[in-house]
């Protein structure tokens, strides 16, 4: 028995009674009022989270925000590590994984926010950070992060995969699997368990996979068709494709200005937008660049000049494609899935919500994981069916059936969390990176003679 | 043909489905009375305790029967008629068969105590009903009594403990588990069971209970106990009683004897699977194996034999695993144990290593004959039962054995390996 199991399914907040209700409710709400301000669905909704970041000196609500999560896994780990500290296992990775919220998912982005840089989170690459692989958002940052971004999320991240498992970020490194793995730990139990929920994982995690390749592939034509290598446009248009490029590229190097050079830039932006001959709703978008300049704020002029660089583009067919393809995703899978539900429904249906049935970063990892060499290894013969290790497993697979039948488990959905081997009450079942040595011999084959 | 198998749990539901492979068509009862679903009696401790619901320990989901188009009959069966090829349920009506598996596993070993039965507060811990029984009975800051040092004894001190009751673990022996551990493990395991505030009392055999309001033990030296609950765990016995009289033959332990296809050694078409069957062991006696993965082997042997297959059951060596509170237990090979039955070594040179871990609480104990390693204990550490009994298989001496040892673990990843220590006893005999 586990000490810190005793009562699960006895604890209403545990076991989906009125307070896990109620933390739902909560949870789904706080997250609402973080994303919906900033969605182009709902633009009139309240902002009520940066007052309170202003009043606390955080320089944005999403500072605000890493600060709570760091807070919520620094206690939840506190209480995973009550409950399943007596495992090495489980005190390396809950300390690790909440180190790396501490400073990549919280420390350094202060740092450079207040340092007057982009905000950089660099424990989240592409396809879970969407964004990082898009000409505009590489364009914008140093070229070091933007090389790290490219080479984590094309190359190393897949490589450790293949050599590790998944595991080694949807449990050691990523947030979303921090907060699962910390501050959600006593509710990974209410994953569902059936077929069902299984075949419905493979459609719609994959799916956002999908999504966000399409995504990424029409962001990528879009802005190569801009840059003007594919298909330079001729007159008029052509001008505006380039003073367009010639903006984003401006955005990216306004921190570096002095408050007072803001201003004569800003006006000889003017001049240039102007002499494109462009319709009235790119000429709109000057004045907050100018309102920007004179204020002083380098940050809000980029951001300003940046809006306004999309205006002077011409519309494309492509363009308008990718703009559409992007703000659904962000909406939808970014903001209502990835964290209204897969946090706002911890109490409920357990922990994994988005990175079982909705993350592309897992969906990746996993394709790889199934082909590398992580698995979880079944000492054959030894299992004595009581389900500890399937009801505790946050992703739902039914770990058992595996163990019953003297099966490996290389599923692609395992994030490793090691919470199987950790309840199994036999000692059935053993993560590892070891090179399979194929199937053993079946312990009851034959008898020898003593 | 009409498969009827008694008992639903992992020997019968095994058989079932092995049939169902083999059989599209064939008519396959399940009888039972204890449960809709299979599920691990192994698990129940989880459930008391409100570490599982219920439905985590079913093994199989709920449609398996529907999918399966297994047959559910929720009834006791009291006798067989093995003349007629019937089975006679206690709700009245019989059940004709033409094959007939007897997957109806152990029952507890009743307390030999006069009037132990005669009033509430005496329970024991097999099956589901005993489950709810004790789930109703038992309250927090009630004073409880566990009789008997073996896996069910230690099991329920540890959910009636965690409940908040006061527990005395009665061990009749002088030490707890003499048929697995020797005194050295045992002193680790009643430590590690004292220590999370459960009062063991080895060598204490109960010889009187009366009821004066409360319940009141007499032990072994004249002590008294006063306890408001009583959990009798002596061990369990063949689930036979209603075979009494019947033309299936019993042996002399309640056992359905059985030939080495599982059938019975005196009914024609009446098998026997899991904890009721008479069995040949790896050291040649025969007894039934009491134990979860034999229970399903023997299933699916039993229910091969049923369809016609020709089959030889043969248990391999021995292999084991346990839990005490914490404290994992892994046997493999031949451990000499102070069981009778298994008491005397063959002749030979045997020599037995034992360490225990400097700074955890955990124990290796290795056996050696004539110079070669035939059987492991541990307590604490994990390790692959695999791995040994290839070793056992290969002859490996000693000094071999603790060259690779590392080979051998199935701990969770960064432990460091198990050491071994210059000033490890290896002392004679086994």
């Amino acid at each position: 028995m586990q000490a810190g199991l005793l009562d699960t399914w006895k604890r209403p907040s545990r076991a989906r009674g009125a307070i896990a209700w109620l933390a739902a409710g909560l949870l789904i709400s706080f997250y609402l009022l973080l994303y919906l301000p900033e969605s182009t669905f709902t633009p009139n909704f309240p902002d009520v989270l940066s007052p309170i970041a202003a009043a606390l000196h955080l320089p944005s609500k999403w500072l605000l925000y890493g600060l709570l999560y760091s807070i919520a896994m620094v206690v939840g780990g506190f209480f995973m590590l009550r409950r399943h500290g007596s495992s090495r296992y489980h005190r390396i990775r809950t300390v690790t994984v909440v180190t790396v919220q501490i400073v990549l998912g919280f420390s350094l982005p202060l740092a450079l926010k207040i340092a007057g840089k982009p905000e950089l989170y660099l424990s989240y690459v592409w396809p879970l950070s969407y964004d990082k692989l898009f000409p505009d958002t590489l364009a914008a940052m140093p070229a070091a992060a933007a090389l790290w971004f490219i080479f984590a999320s094309l190359v190393l991240f897949p490589v450790l995969a293949w050599r590790y498992g998944k595991r080694f970020y949807c449990s050691w490194v990523c947030g979303c699997g921090g907060l699962a793995e910390t501050f959600g730990d006593g509710w990974r139990h209410l994953s569902d368990k059936s077929t069902k929920s299984w075949r419905i994982e493979q459609w719609s995690v994959h799916g956002v996979l999908v999504l966000v390749l399409l995504m990424t592939g029409l962001v990528i034509a879009d802005g190569v068709s801009r840059s003007g290598v594919v298909g330079a446009a001729g007159g008029a248009e052509g001008a505006r494709v380039a003073l367009s490029a010639q903006l984003a590229l401006e955005a990216t190097t306004l921190a570096e200005l002095a408050a007072a050079e803001l201003a004569p830039r800003a006006e000889s932006i003017r001049r240039e937008v102007e002499a494109t001959l462009p319709p009235t709703w790119v000429l709109d978008k000057l004045a907050p660049v100018e309102v920007a300049a004179t204020a002083g704020d380098a940050a809000a002029m980029a951001s300003a000049v940046e809006d306004l660089a999309y205006g002077v583009m011409p519309g494309s067919p492509l363009g308008r494609a990718a703009g559409t393809v992007k703000g659904l995703y962000a909406f939808f899978i970014g903001a209502m899935f990835s964290g209204v539900a897969g946090v706002g429904l911890y109490p409920l249906m357990g922990t994994r919500v988005w990175c079982r049935f909705g993350c592309p970063m897992a969906a990746i990892l996993g394709l790889v994981q199934k082909l590398g060499r992580f698995r979880i290894a079944v000492k054959k013969d030894m299992c004595i069916s009581c389900g500890n290790c399937s009801a505790y497993c946050e992703m739902g697979i039914d770990v058992r059936a595996y163990a019953m039948a003297n099966l490996d488990v290389r599923r692609a959905s395992c994030v490793g969390c090691g919470m199987c081997a950790h309840v199994c009450p036999r000692g059935v079942l053993r993560l590892t990176n070891d090179a399979d040595v194929g199937p053993g011999q079946r312990v009851g084959e034959w008898v020898v003679e003593i | 043909m009409h498969h009827v198998i008694v008992g639903n749990s992992i020997a019968g539901v095994e058989a079932a489905l092995v049939i169902r492979r083999r059989d599209e068509t064939a008519r396959i009862t399940l009888v039972s009375d204890e449960s809709d679903h299979p599920f691990a009696r192994t698990a129940m401790m989880y459930v008391f305790c409100g570490q599982l619901r219920q439905e985590d320990t079913e093994f199989y989901d709920r449609g398996l029967y529907a999918r399966m188009r297994f047959e559910r009959v929720r009834d006791r069966v009291v006798g067989v008629d093995c003349a007629a090829h019937r089975v006679v349920l206690e709700r009245g009506g019989a059940l004709p068969y033409d094959r007939l598996l007897l997957a109806v596993g152990s029952a507890p070993r009743r307390l030999a105590l006069d009037g132990a039965y005669d009033g509430p507060g005496v329970h024991h811990y097999v099956s589901l009903q005993d489950h709810a029984a004790l789930d109703v009975a038992a309250k927090a800051g009630m004073r409880a009594a566990v009789v008997g040092g073996g896996l069910i004894g230690v099991e329920v001190a540890e959910v009636l403990h965690a409940r908040g009751l006061v527990v005395h673990w009665l061990v009749r022996d002088a030490w707890t588990w003499p048929v697995a551990l020797d005194r050295d493990e045992a002193a680790i395991v009643e430590a590690h069971v004292r220590q999370h505030g459960v009062d063991v009392r080895a060598g204490a055999e109960v010889s009187a209970l009366a009821r004066r309001g409360a319940l009141t033990l007499t032990l072994g030296a004249g002590d008294q106990l006063e306890v408001d609950l009583i959990v009798g765990a002596i061990g369990v016995v063949p689930n036979t009683r209603f075979l009494l009289g019947s033309e299936v033959a019993l042996s002399h332990d309640g056992g359905i004897e059985t030939a080495a296809d599982l059938s019975s050694t005196s009914a024609p078409d009446v098998y026997a699977a899991g904890d009721c069957a008479t069995v040949t062991w790896s050291d040649g006696s025969r007894r039934p194996e009491t134990l979860w993965y034999t229970a399903r082997d023997q299933g699916r042997a039993a229910g091969a034999a049923m369809v016609g297959d020709s089959v030889i059951y043969r248990r391999s060596t021995w292999y084991n695993s346990a839990k005490f509170f914490d404290l994992e237990y892994t046997t493999a090979g031949y451990v000499p144990v102070a069981e009778p039955a298994r008491r005397d070594p063959t002749p030979g040179h045997w020599q037995t290593w034992f360490q225990r871990h400097p700074n955890e609480n955990a124990s290796l104990r290795i056996v050696t004959k004539d110079d070669r390693v035939v059987g492991f204990n541990a307590l604490g550490r994990r390790w692959s039962t695999e791995v040994w009994l290839r070793w056992i298989h290969e002859r490996r001496s000693l000094a071999w054995v603790h060259e690779h040892l590392a080979e051998s673990t199935f701990d969770e990843e960064f432990m460091a390996p198990f050491p071994i220590l210059p000033s490890a006893m290896l002392h004679e005999g086994a």
